[in-house]
């Protein structure tokens, strides 16, 4: 197993989260400067959603027939706590005030 | 109760063995540092400079808690007239920049540079003289700030230097200046040793020592120095923008003209928040280490401590906003931050329950380290827990910018860092003197320490919750804070009585404690497995490990180590050598040859030092020469690095032969560009996002002037970005078929000259850049990709003078491989700067 797989492997999940807050947040910011409806920039929010956690669920299929195995189980560990990271970071704003 | 022994685990690759004498005088000639203060200064070796770190670091937290005793005396009574405003002021700012810059991260720096080539099998670290460089720019850095507060000069802004205060407008003087340049100086130091530390992590391990064999120390300082090349450039570049605003007008952070205030919370706290992680994580690393040694069984939990490193050095980038809570940010914005803070708890909840698991399933020996991991328990659980109060929204809002704030940060920081630092103290200090503690001052020491510290700490969080405001200078009677602040003053001078009990035992220790033979912990890693204090080259012979690194029984590998059983025995080639592997499995690839002493580094920081005086001095004539003296000793230094001829592979011992880290492939200078440009990367992303933030968010946009450009000069840029990589491929194709290079390097030259004069050009049709933070933010992308490709023509340089004398071949192709590396890199960041210097003035409002 390459160098450069093993860091994808450990860094994958939790970079998908970094780009799921990133993204939300700066579509956020986008939106409410451009004034975006209600309907239009939950969806756009949902949509990183859904499409970060596919993404990170995706690599969890691929990891987790790596024959490495101290970092192919450290590796799922981290992809499945960022998951529900994903979901626990960006799921609840989805049903708060946009932007006030 | 006595440990179990667990299994050697170290194959002896050189079963004849030698003389332990022999080979000990034969290593020693050539790694010992010279005697004399030429000696001294000289000194590259890692055992020197991580106690110099250490030491100095001590002395500097010395006079951060001395500082933190005047604000306590300060605010013992009400209406008091110890110290005026001002004096105040720049007395609370200095204590939180030396204790974060000054004394925090250095001294884990330390700790690491010290320890871990001694935890991973190295007889040194990958860049010897940079770790000599890190120091004396630490070193320097430093005393511009101490010299400052002697001068009364010293900042006055808060350690956290918001803006507008930090502006020249409310903060005229040199003072805030002082703040900028010397802590950028000492985050260079910062940066370097993290580069160094990745590297070595990754290519300098013992062979066999897998990923999944290091020792969890070094699994620790891996993380924290990956989040230190990725943390600190968002404050770099902060400080300089500031610094540019302040010097120059430029106005990044003044919304009068287009910047925003917020802008510098943003950056700051990019890099503030990891901050908190990369000082606790080698702290819980020294944690995780010990506490299996006096639990007497192997740590339960390793893998999942990794994942939870992993998981906390993310989670900790991620949550920068919720020091801003109170800025007005939207509900729904707040909440991403919000979660994200609750949810780091959660790692650090796995590290904690996983050292309680190894001391609940082994059986505890109750030890001088083991007080102050009592201590750590105690206060950081509790530290951590107001976290996580903090980290919900409405009550932040109640306590924010309030003592409770100061008592959390205290309880965090002292709780996860200065306990565990004390105990790693007490369990490594006979590793560093060869002598054991004197037992009554270390324990009566502890009981002082915590004692004073809960009662100056806890009571804040009362203070705060009434309603006092972090930084104030005085209050009145009527405030109805007396009796806490009372308290809390007196609870600060037991706490420092404590640790002036503490540094008189480890005097004592160094100069009386008993001697002892080896490993007085029953520890099961490599730094026990040399003699005490140890000797300069570490190991007499590189240890061959065949399972888990915490798990190896010193004294016998010591021993096997002293004779010689094990690659590289001696210095049969008069080298300074030590084995490089492979990045994941450790297996060995090549015979790293490290550099001896040298002044260079001590040469080349006074320069950097000299650069940043100058600054300081606003005399810009005399730092730029400076800039081109540092330039030119780099270029000097790198100039007889390696070796003048191809050598091939070469013996090891156990039958194996290597080739010297200059004619392979994955070599310790290739990974460490490799990363820098990580950190360098990290930087410019920082710097996108400040130019997408202004547009968005700043006010008094869109600016009256923009850009007007043709289309000639930018098609120049991006043609001369793009042939400057094709000619360092030319030269590498070149050199393979043993071709002369003079065309690919004239060709590299020609066009980075010609990229240089267009984008001068470029610069001068901006509007001027004190106008708006429009014109601003596009001149410092042009000059970011001005700076690179003025360094990409010091690598063409470099490249020329080493060609010249030998030191390039067909083999020894890493001169040409890392210029590539470099033109690459300036190419894509390039593309991306002067593309949005291009679009930025449609993106603004403004379609020309």
């Amino acid at each position: 197993m390459s160098g450069g797989r093993i860091a994808v492997g450990l860094a994958a999940g939790f970079s998908v989260w970094g780009s799921a807050l990133i993204v939300a947040y700066a579509t956020h910011a986008v939106g409410c400067a451009f004034d975006w409806s209600d309907a239009l920039l939950r969806f756009a929010l949902l949509a990183i959603l859904v499409s970060h956690g596919a993404v990170v669920a995706g690599l969890l299929l691929f990891y987790s027939i790596s024959a490495d195995p101290l970092t192919s189980s450290v590796s799922r560990w981290t992809m499945i706590a960022a998951l529900v990271a994903i979901i626990a970071t960006v799921a609840p704003g989805l049903l708060l005030t946009t932007c006030v | 109760m006595r440990l179990r022994i667990w299994s050697l685990g170290v194959l002896q690759m050189n079963d004849r063995g030698a003389d332990p004498i022999r080979l000990h005088k034969e290593l020693s000639r050539l790694w010992a540092t010279p005697p004399g203060w030429r000696g001294r200064l000289s000194s590259v070796s890692h055992t020197d400079i991580g106690l110099r770190f250490m030491v100095t670091a001590a002395i500097f937290f010395a006079i951060g808690g001395l500082l933190s005793m005047l604000i306590r005396a300060q605010l013992a009574t009400p209406d008091s007239a110890f110290m005026g405003p001002e004096v105040y002021n720049q007395i609370f700012t200095m204590h939180g920049t030396i204790m974060m810059f000054l004394f925090a991260i250095p001294m884990l720096e330390g700790l690491a540079v010290y320890m871990l080539p001694k935890m991973i099998g190295a007889r040194d670290l990958a860049f010897p003289r940079l770790t000599a460089y890190g120091y004396w720019c630490y070193l320097f850095g430093g005393t511009i700030l101490i010299g400052a507060l002697l001068l009364g000069l010293a900042p006055n802004a808060g350690w956290f230097m918001y803006t507008p205060l930090s502006s020249n407008v409310y903060s005229p003087g040199v003072n805030s200046d002082i703040w900028l340049l010397g802590v950028t100086f000492v985050e260079i130091s910062a940066i370097t040793l993290a580069v160094e530390l990745v590297v070595s992590i990754l290519k300098m391990r013992a062979p066999g020592m897998s990923l999944g064999r290091m020792p969890i120390f070094a699994w620790y300082i891996l993380v924290t120095a990956l989040m230190m090349v990725v943390g600190f450039p968002p404050l770099i570049l902060g400080s300089v923008l500031l610094e540019i605003e302040r010097a120059a007008g430029l106005p990044f952070f003044d919304p009068t003209r287009g910047g925003d205030p917020l802008l510098w919370q943003h950056l700051f706290w990019l890099f503030g928040h990891p901050e908190v992680y990369i000082i606790f994580l080698p702290a819980a690393g020294a944690l995780a280490t010990l506490i299996p040694t006096f639990a007497g069984r192997p740590l339960i939990g390793y893998r999942a401590s990794i994942a939870a490193i992993v998981a906390m050095a993310f989670l900790s980038f991620g949550i920068w906003v919720h020091h801003m809570f109170t800025t007005g940010i939207p509900h729904l914005a707040l909440a991403f931050f919000s979660i994200g803070s609750a949810l780091v708890a959660v790692p650090t909840a796995v590290q904690v329950f996983s050292w309680l698991a190894t001391l609940a399933h082994g059986r505890p020996r109750w030890d001088v380290p083991m007080l102050y991991v009592f201590g750590f328990f105690f206060v950081f659980v509790m530290g951590g827990l107001t976290g996580v109060m903090l980290a919900m929204v409405p009550f932040n809002w109640q306590a924010h910018d309030s003592y409770f704030v100061v008592a959390h940060l205290h309880y965090v920081l002292v709780g996860g860092f200065i306990f565990p630092l004390l105990a790693a103290l007490y369990y490594w200090l006979p590793q560093v003197t060869g002598r054991l503690s004197l037992r009554p001052l270390s324990i009566t020491g502890f009981w002082l320490i915590f004692l004073g510290f809960n009662a100056t700490f806890f009571l804040m969080h009362l203070t705060g919750l009434l309603g006092m405001p972090r930084r104030i200078f005085t209050y009145e009677a009527s405030d109805g804070w007396t009796e806490l602040n009372l308290l809390s003053s007196v609870g600060g001078f037991v706490l420092t009585m404590g640790f002036a009990l503490i540094a008189m035992d480890v005097i004592l220790q160094a100069r009386f404690g008993r001697r002892f033979r080896r490993d007085p912990w029953r520890a099961g890693t490599f730094e026990w497995a040399m003699p005490t204090p140890p000797a300069p080259y570490n190991f007499a012979a590189i240890p061959e490990v065949s399972e888990r690194a915490d798990r190896i029984d010193p004294g016998a590998t010591g021993r096997d180590l002293a004779a010689g059983k094990g690659y590289l025995a001696g210095a049969p080639r008069g080298w300074r050598e030590t084995l490089g592997v492979d990045t994941v499995g450790g297996r060995p690839e090549y015979v790293v040859i490290l550099p001896g002493p040298s002044l260079l580094p001590l040469a080349t920081a006074l320069a950097t030092g000299v650069v940043v005086f100058s600054l300081l001095l606003k005399a810009y004539l005399l730092a730029a020469v400076a800039v081109l003296v540092v330039a030119g000793l780099m270029v000097h230094a790198g100039r007889y690095a390696g070796q003048r001829q191809d050598h091939g592979p070469v013996p090891v011992g156990g039958g194996l032969q290597l080739p010297p880290h200059t004619e392979a492939a994955s070599s310790p200078p290739w990974v460490a560009l490799n990363v820098a440009l990580g950190a360098n990367g990290a930087l410019f992303c920082s710097l996108v996002f400040g130019v997408f933030y202004l547009w968005l968010v700043a006010p008094n946009w869109p600016p009256a002037e923009v850009l007007a450009l043709g289309s000639a000069l930018p098609v120049v840029i991006f043609a001369a970005l793009a042939i400057a990589p094709m000619g360092a491929r030319g030269a590498l194709r070149a050199l393979a078929r043993g071709r002369p290079l003079g065309f690919w390097l004239a060709l590299q030259a020609g066009a980075l000259i010609c990229a240089s004069v267009a984008l001068a050009v470029t610069l001068r049709h901006l509007p001027d850049p004190r106008g708006h933070a429009y014109a601003a933010a596009s001149f410092v992308l042009l000059a970011y990709i001005g700076l690179h490709l003025f360094i990409g023509l010091l690598f063409v340089v470099s490249t020329v003078l080493r060609l010249q004398s030998g030191y390039i071949s067909p083999r020894r192709n890493l001169d040409l491989r890392l210029t590539r590396l470099w033109l690459d890199y300036t190419l894509a960041t390039g593309l991306v700067a002067t593309g949005i210097v291009l679009v930025l003035p449609h993106l603004s409002g403004i379609v020309l």
